[in-house]
């Protein structure tokens, strides 16, 4: 049985009207309705016109006048008061005074939630700007009238990874559910009743941010992350304290930190390495000392066999395999209008990626259609010192920029946008995601695409069959074009989008993350996969 | 087989060429890898303070400190990436960066088919995102064109001015930026609903003035353009002949009061360098009128005049400049234009609006006549350029050049000093022969604009003007068009006056006396 999310809405607006926000209505509405939610309605002076839901607790004094509202101080104290008689899960306010002062609140952080429209314009003084920053930054999740100020907001303030939402006038229930499971992610039921003290070990941990931040959210974990310099190297030393205070170690890239947690694991403890692919070339998956690793996860069928093949010392049934996912609140955006004619590319470095490809196909696809074109989101080459070392490399990527240059159906069509966290934000304009790499252990960025409603074309790098939906694959290159082409009519493009959407359901944050929580205590089935 | 690379003719053949390229490349990278290193090493470091420490007292005092930075840092190794990276433009748009003007040359952020379209009359410079910054600081266009077609979907700037491309305008306001210092115009093309593409008016607002396609419906005649020019409604003035009211000849929009004045004085000037005589300004300017315009503007335009529905104030002075033949600029609503017009005496010629007049801007092609018209309008700059190169006058990139203005006895000073005031971007100096004049002209400018002798070297060297098409041509015209155009100007120094300009590159190795008559 789960337990009750309780939630406090503070009903304060900016102008300290007695009229209840038709939004707030409507969302306490929503979430009264939900069994397994309490509402607390905070508020002062009496609104006649709304009626608060019999379930609702309401702590509004309707004898106060709109004379009497308290400062904002003082409304930020009986909020933490008020917290303070029984810990709420989420505190919504609608009054930047207010979430100012409660953000400044470290008790509060992590459990506020910021109405959006409420912030000032943050563009006219640095000061205001630090100060959203810190509410935004403070917010478990700042609430969004549309997606455009969603997108204003994680532009301009790219310090916050707060998860943003689209929150509508009349928000459906099943934003109410994902609201809260973002808030709050139920517990799987192998961990309940447990406290776990989880580390998490490695260098770029941008593939497993999500799950982490779900992670921590749980009550059944206690984590903390040892961050590595590189793939090779620690920063400092190794964490000895880190390494003995816990119960798991996942130790994320099958690198140095493999090593050395699987040779200095302690009685009891658990090790998880997770091989994503490069790694299996180098010689440091070889130097781990397999004996200790419990679960050894990949992240597709391919790799789970390549893995079993090239580390023979480890027993095939701790091979095991949880996909690479993306989170659907943070992708399901709208589409730009004309977004269908634009192909996407989202990282072209290494030459791998084969963005050679990329435009072999733009070329095929404008030779019939000149509307399409292409847009990369990537770092530069030359931006990336250790890549523009390689001779190779570097002859490459001339020749392809060349290429993009002087070729008279390329020129225009190309447009490289500058690399970025905001990959969501940027999948609003595209409508046909690309992957045309060589080699992939299961690529993020097709899935990413879908998931925002893009049509994936995947050209078929090996292992890519059985990743991504069947309709997403595409033998060559000149296939690929005809279903591109195929997307100039709209209504083709919005069915394939629905469909691609349906693909990777099941990749969502939320359905892969019980895998994790699960191999965190016992093995998991090698052969599973969703 | 390496000769099979060798066409027939004995010229290498492309595959030949892009393999030299690509070693010479792999040499330079290699090159500025060792420079890179060269310059973050602990010796060269140490060198090089310890050189320029001994240079003077100072530096000597400096050195312990510079030492023992130096110690503290052993072993880092500072903007390591300094030389490693290059900007992307150089290899995306290399071609734009090397390659020869032709002709006319138009900076344009606009859509694919635009780009074609005046590719074929224009050489154009394509702006793309991921470039453009790079090739803004190495091109000198005579015009910046932005059209409002590229933020459509298929268009590599597609999404400008959108929440979710908000560096897309960044970007554009950068470039704005980077062009508006060197004093290039940048004109916004409105080709696209109005409604559809609204929020590219925080763009259109920092250009130097607006062309809206009248074709495209809903684009505000009143607001909120800040700032702009309607071409769409240019209409013919005919000499001597009674004016429509309906119609003016350039609108000007509305104009915020707290919009700097440069680039009204920039628009005027660009309407002059168009052929424009008379500017309509729809009566949004009152409020700001005392504070900008007596200021600044009017304190500018000596030679040429304003009229308000207002006051009508200058509306006297109007009349006696048309018949000195200086250009007017009445700023009065169309019904009471007509009602001024009329008071145009006879046998006041007002200048025929003959280079953009009466264009319709309702294909590309139109569009492509009136920017080379905008271009031409400065042939008399172009000649005059040309004349000094084939005196083999190094006339230097335009943004090195100041303005030097020579004033002798019997010059106007007070409308030479306002003429010069007129342009604010180039610096300028005024040369004078004998320290009464000096000691005038200080009295008069109350200004920093320095004053100084004309050396007898400067005078050894001339080009004579003379243009028949443009008869009389005044100091100010000359100058703003000068600065539209980026190129030297000069006056013929008509009427009692008696100025010349010139540009001056640095250092100042020539100079033009232009001879009266």
């Amino acid at each position: 049985m789960a337990s009750v999310f309780r939630l406090l809405v503070d009903a304060t607006t900016e102008d300290r009207s007695d009229a209840t926000p038709p939004w707030v209505r409507s969302t306490v509405e929503l979430f009264s309705s939900f069994d397994d939610v309490e509402v607390t309605l905070h508020s002062h002076g009496d609104d006649a016109d709304f009626t608060v839901p019999a379930h609702a607790v309401t702590t509004r004094d309707p004898s106060l006048a709109q004379n009497d509202y308290p400062e904002l101080e003082s409304l930020a104290d009986e909020i933490v008061e008020l917290d303070g008689t029984g810990r709420f899960d989420a505190v919504l306010v609608l009054s930047y005074g207010l979430a100012l002062d409660l953000a400044n609140t470290a008790s509060m952080c992590g459990r506020l939630l910021v109405w959006a429209p409420c912030l000032p314009d943050w563009s006219s003084a640095e000061a205001v700007r630090r100060d959203v920053i810190s509410v935004v930054s403070a917010a478990g999740c700042v609430l969004c009238d549309s997606e455009d100020l969603r997108s204003r907001i994680e532009y301009a303030i790219p310090e916050s990874r707060t998860l943003t939402l689209y929150w509508p006038p009349e928000p459906p229930e099943s934003d109410g559910r994902r609201l809260i499971r973002r808030l709050r992610p139920e517990p799987p039921e192998v961990l309940r009743g447990r406290k776990l003290r989880v580390v998490v070990a490695g260098y770029d941990l941008k593939f497993i941010n999500g799950i982490l931040r779900k992670l921590a959210l749980l009550d059944e974990c206690e984590l903390r992350v040892d961050e590595w310099a590189t793939l090779q190297t620690p920063r400092g030393k190794p964490n000895v304290a880190l390494k003995n205070w816990a119960d798991v170690v996942i130790c994320e890239w099958c690198g140095a930190n493999a090593v050395w947690y699987s040779r200095h694991k302690r009685r009891g403890q658990r090790l998880i390495v997770r091989l994503h692919r490069f790694e299996i070339t180098t010689a440091l998956p070889y130097a781990v000392e397999l004996d200790a690793v419990d679960q050894l996860i990949t992240v597709c069928p391919k790799y789970q066999q390549v893995v079993r093949e090239e580390l023979a010392g480890l027993p095939t049934e701790r091979v095991v395999m949880i996909p690479n996912y993306a989170d659907a609140s943070t992708f399901e955006r709208g589409k730009l209008p004309g977004a269908h004619l634009h192909m996407g590319m989202i990282g072209m470095i290494p030459k791998l990626k084969r963005l050679d490809l990329a435009l072999d196909i733009l070329e095929e696809v404008r030779r019939r259609d000149d509307r399409f074109c292409l847009f990369v989101k990537s770092r530069f080459p030359s931006e990336v010192d250790w890549l523009w070392k390689l001779p190779d490399e570097r002859r490459y990527f001339r020749s392809v920029l060349r290429r993009v240059q002087s070729s008279p159906s390329l020129e225009g069509a190309v447009t490289f946008d500058p690399f970025g966290w905001d990959v969501a934000n940027w999948l609003r304009k595209i409508g046909t995601v690309l992957s045309t790499s060589d080699a992939e252990a299961f690529q993020v960025a097709p899935l990413e695409g879908m998931m925002s409603g893009s049509v994936g074309v995947v050209l078929p790098w090996d292992g890519a069959d059985g990743l991504y939906p069947e309709v997403s694959l595409a033998p060559d290159v000149r296939h690929a074009a005809e279903r591109i082409l195929e997307l100039a009519d709209l209504d083709v493009w919005a069915s394939r989008s629905r469909a691609a959407k349906k693909g990777v359901e099941h990749y969502d944050l939320d359905r892969v993350f019980p895998s994790w929580a699960g191999i965190l205590v016992e093995d998991r089935d090698p052969d599973a996969w969703p | 087989m390496g000769h099979r690379m060798q066409s027939e003719r004995g010229q290498p053949s492309l595959q030949q060429l892009r393999e030299q390229l690509g070693e010479a490349e792999d040499r330079v990278w290699e090159l500025e890898t060792k420079l890179r290193e060269t310059l973050h090493s602990t010796s060269y470091r140490l060198g090089r303070n310890l050189v320029l420490g001994a240079k003077s007292p100072r530096g000597l005092w400096r050195l312990p400190a510079q030492l023992w930075r130096l110690y503290q840092g052993r072993g880092t190794r500072e903007a390591a990436t300094e030389y490693a990276t290059r900007p992307a433009g150089l290899f995306l748009n290399y071609r734009s960066l090397v390659r020869e003007r032709e002709g006319p040359q138009i900076g344009l952020v606009a859509s694919r088919q635009t780009v074609r379209s005046l590719g074929a009359a224009f050489d154009v410079v394509p702006l793309w995102p991921h470039d453009a910054n790079e090739v803004a600081h190495a091109i000198s266009p005579d015009v910046v064109v932005i059209e409002s077609g590229a933020s459509m979907p298929g268009q590599a700037w597609s999404a400008l001015g959108t929440a979710i491309e908000a560096g897309l305008e960044e970007t554009l306001v950068d470039l704005i930026a980077v062009f508006g210092r060197r004093s290039i115009p940048v004109l916004f093309w409105w080709t696209t609903p109005f409604d559809r593409t609204a929020d590219l008016s925080r763009v259109s607002g920092r250009c130097d003035f607006v062309v809206a396609d009248d074709s495209v419906p809903g684009v505000p005649k009143a607001t909120p353009l800040s700032l702009g020019v309607d071409l769409a409604q240019l209409q013919p003035v005919r000499p001597s002949a009674r004016r429509d009211a309906t119609a003016p000849v350039l609108h000007l929009s509305p104009y915020e009061p707290d919009q700097r004045v440069a680039p009204a004085t920039r628009l005027v000037e660009a309407a002059l360098a168009a052929g424009a005589r008379i500017l309509y300004e729809p009566g949004h300017l009152h409020a700001a009128e005392e504070t900008l315009w007596s200021r600044d503007v009017q304190s500018c335009y000596q030679s040429a005049a304003w009229t308000t529905p207002t006051t009508n104030r200058l509306s006297h002075r109007c009349l006696a400049m048309l018949g000195s033949g200086v250009p007017v600029f009445a700023c009065k609503e169309p019904a009471e234009f007509g009602e001024f017009v009329t008071e145009v005496p006879a046998d006041v010629s007002i200048h025929d609006a003959e280079a953009c007049a009466g264009k319709r801007l309702d294909s590309l092609g139109a569009m492509a006549e009136v920017l080379r018209t905008i271009h031409l309008t400065g042939t008399v700059q172009n000649r005059l350029l040309a004349g000094l190169r084939s005196l083999g006058v190094d006339t230097g990139p335009s943004e090195d050049r100041g303005l030097g203005v020579s004033i002798r006895a019997g010059a106007d000073i007070e409308q030479a000093v306002g003429s010069i005031k007129a342009q604010s971007i180039r610096p300028a100096e005024i040369l004078v022969d004998d320290a009464d004049m000096r000691d005038r002209l200080s009295a008069t400018l109350n200004s920093d604009i320095p004053v100084r002798p004309r050396a007898l070297g400067e005078s050894s060297r001339h080009v004579l003007w003379r243009d028949k098409a443009w008869p009389k041509t005044y100091l100010h015209d000359l100058l703003v068009a000068s600065e539209v155009m980026g190129t030297d100007c000069f006056s013929d120094g008509d009427g009692p006056e008696m100025t010349g300009a010139f540009g001056t590159a640095a250092p100042k190795p020539w100079w033009i006396e232009v001879p009266v008559g």
